[in-house]
């Protein structure tokens, strides 16, 4: 039998369009004020734009409400099926034996409509950034879903375990405890690299204010002030970062919890957005052990884990995001690791990178040709002007970024011909990448789907190549690099995929 | 095997070219309308600018596909695909029969008049492509890996 989604929903929209509404209101508005003397220009025109603002309120109600309507889910022995949209209808069905990963995720404001999203994705990489399933709920009939699912799950697996009705998590082990210690620490780590940054670029800014004293022969005084601006800019954007990171890390992971039972995964986070995200283990295709140069001089890491469906889209990097531990000591990454995922303990490093200079040559070569083309470009007209100083000041200054570019290649490169490694066993295979950004991943030798070999015709003659890993994963994530290997490394890699 | 491998078919270079060339076309004309419109004392550097941009372009569109094309071949037997190509970076690709989940067949306008196909391959997780093979090469090509990848299933399912 066909169910709606929950009526709740349709309230909730019609109060988040309030909002979008007020913003458009204001937006328009604002095209209306004068800059010179911040008074109205039309007096009349804020009724237009409340008569839009309300037109496309009675817009957005409607979409919301054809929603609802047309929004239906139902399961039966075999699989779940959804059907949604409004104009483009989709249809999905799901068998439960395909399933990845059953998410929870219910915002604050859906948890005073008492409404939660389910999220069941499969194995399909292609959808993995849209959720195939998606069911809006009251709460509790989320839960039950989730238990109904799971329970379907386990039969299709022939687990022949009978699923606990217990509600609560608690009385299963927590597996890792999130302290405030450890939230606090992981804020501290997460924004010391942008603090780190944010110095030297203030030194920088500091530098070019000095020179261009004594070039320009500027009033002292003037540079003193631009020089506290920038000083007084950093330490406060510094303060701002600090302070917000740690609210986030204690809202985002607010009661984290991990629990394992039979072969299935359970995370628990969140107070704003609650997160509950369940998957098997054999839908696990990697795991990926996170450092920055932070973390790594004071010995910590982030685990995440590859499971189809499970994480969220981060925005900036435009990656999923899947994270198991948050923060841990290096330490005890084998011990984590031993209790959620035995299979995927990193083994310690067979073969390293070759070559330092093969992993900074064209990394150097590159931005060199694109700043004397640009800079060969102004020069044409500069010199045509006659204009000498200029063309002194832009070379000085192309031949600075190049020299800090510089610097920053060689520091990453030296690090990363340290880090850089792979270890191919029978079953796993481990790779180390990164320079400032190190991360080992342990992808099992199944879930290889392809090998690139990249290489330069110099490269080749000596011997040399990189190499490029497609595993079953997410559509963003599922490649994973390994720099200047040796060429011999190939056939080994060659030998240990499924054919 | 590596006397197995395949080029592409000769024809894809002219697809190339045309592509280059609808590329360069735009920036020949903003060139030549900048010189008729722009101030005079601002001509001849604009010209010496413009000229360079065309001829890096030039390289780009239609120097860069014979080279693209002398380095790409390909390869397949019923276990894998190999992959040949790039100019300065090479990269060799291989992708196990086992591991395709869809075989798809395209043809753009301007390759479906000189008869040339491309074929993707899907696995799960990443789309590989051979671009410019005649459209009897293509079939044959997927009509081949839809039996080898038949048989590797019925072979594993049977272990």
């Amino acid at each position: 039998m066909n169910k709606t989604y929950s009526k709740k929903h349709f309230y909730y929209r019609l109060f988040i369009n309030i909002f979008i509404c007020i913003f458009i209101f204001f937006a328009l508005n604002s095209y209306n004020i004068s800059e010179e003397t911040g008074e109205m220009i039309n007096p009349d025109m804020p009724k237009v734009f409340l008569l839009i603002s309300l037109g496309i309120y009675i817009v957005l109600g409607v979409y919301s409400y054809l929603f609802y309507k047309t929004s239906k889910y139902s399961y039966n022995e075999r699989g779940i099926t959804c059907q949604r949209g409004v104009f483009f209808k989709r249809k999905s069905f799901l068998e439960y034996h395909k399933i990845h990963s059953v998410n929870k995720k219910q915002g604050i404001i859906q948890q005073i409509f008492k409404i939660a999203y389910l999220v069941v994705d499969s194995g399909s990489t292609n959808t993995a950034h849209t959720a195939e399933i998606l069911i809006i709920e009251d709460g509790n009939v989320v839960e039950e879903l989730m238990k109904e699912f799971k329970k379907r799950q386990n039969q299709v697996f022939n687990d022949n375990v009978v699923v606990s009705n217990e509600e609560t998590p608690s009385k299963k082990e927590n597996l890792f405890k999130f302290t405030s210690k450890r939230k606090i620490l992981y804020s501290l780590l997460n924004s010391l690299l942008g603090i780190v940054i944010l110095l030297i670029l203030s030194v920088i800014g500091i530098s070019v204010c000095s020179i261009l004293v004594g070039i320009l022969k500027t009033n002292t005084f003037d540079i003193l002030i631009v020089a506290i601006y920038i000083i007084l800019g950093a330490f406060g954007i510094a303060i701002f970062t600090l302070i917000g990171t740690i609210l986030f890390s204690f809202i985002e992971f607010y009661n984290y919890r991990i629990y394992k039972e039979n072969n299935t995964i359970d995370v628990n986070y969140g107070l704003l957005v609650k997160n509950h995200n369940n998957f098997k283990i054999e839908r696990v295709k990697g795991v990926r052990i996170k450092q920055n140069i932070i973390k790594r001089i004071f010995g910590f890491v982030s685990i995440d884990v590859e499971v189809i469906g499970y994480g969220n889209i981060d925005g900036q990097n435009n990656r999923v995001t899947s994270v198991l531990i948050p923060l841990c000591k290096a330490s005890e990454v084998n011990h984590y690791l031993e209790l959620i995922l035995p299979k995927y303990i990193p083994q310690e490093k067979e073969h390293r990178s070759t070559s330092y200079f093969a992993l900074y040559s064209w990394s150097l070569l590159i931005p060199l040709i694109v700043f004397v083309i640009l800079g060969g470009f102004a020069s044409i007209w500069l010199i045509f002007f006659n204009l000498y100083m200029p063309l002194l000041l832009t070379w000085l200054g192309i031949s600075i970024l190049y020299l800090v570019v510089t610097i920053f290649i060689l520091v990453d490169r030296r690090l990363q011909f340290s880090n850089e490694g792979i270890t191919i066993c029978e079953d796993k295979i481990t790779l180390v990448h990164g320079g400032f950004n190190k991360t080992t991943t342990v992808i099992l030798v199944k879930n290889i789907i392809g090998i690139d070999e990249r290489t330069t015709p110099l490269r080749q003659k000596n011997g040399i190549s990189s190499y490029a890993i497609h595993f079953r994963s997410n559509a963003m994530t599922n490649t994973i690099f390994v720099d200047i290997l040796s060429s011999e490394i190939k056939d080994k890699l060659l030998s240990v995929i499924k054919y | 095997m590596e006397n197995k491998f395949k080029s592409l078919d000769k024809k894809i270079l002219k697809v190339w070219l045309i592509v280059g060339g609808i590329c360069f076309l735009p920036f020949l004309c903003v060139l030549v309308i900048l010189a008729l419109l722009i101030d005079p004392q601002y001509l001849v550097p604009t010209l010496i600018t413009g000229i360079l941009v065309l001829i890096l372009l030039g390289l780009l569109c239609f120097g860069y596909p014979a080279l693209k094309y002398h380095y790409y071949s390909y390869y397949y037997d019923e276990r894998r695909i190999c992959i040949n190509k790039g100019v300065i970076f090479r990269t060799k690709i291989v992708i196990p029969v086992c591991q395709i989940q869809d075989l798809h067949l395209y043809q753009g306008p301007i390759m479906l008049i000189l008869k040339l196909s491309g074929v993707e391959i899907s696995t799960a997780g990443s789309n590989y492509v051979i671009n410019g093979i005649s459209n009897e090469d293509a079939s044959k090509m997927i009509k081949e890996l839809e039996e080898d990848l038949y048989q590797r299933i019925k072979e594993s399912l049977d272990e």
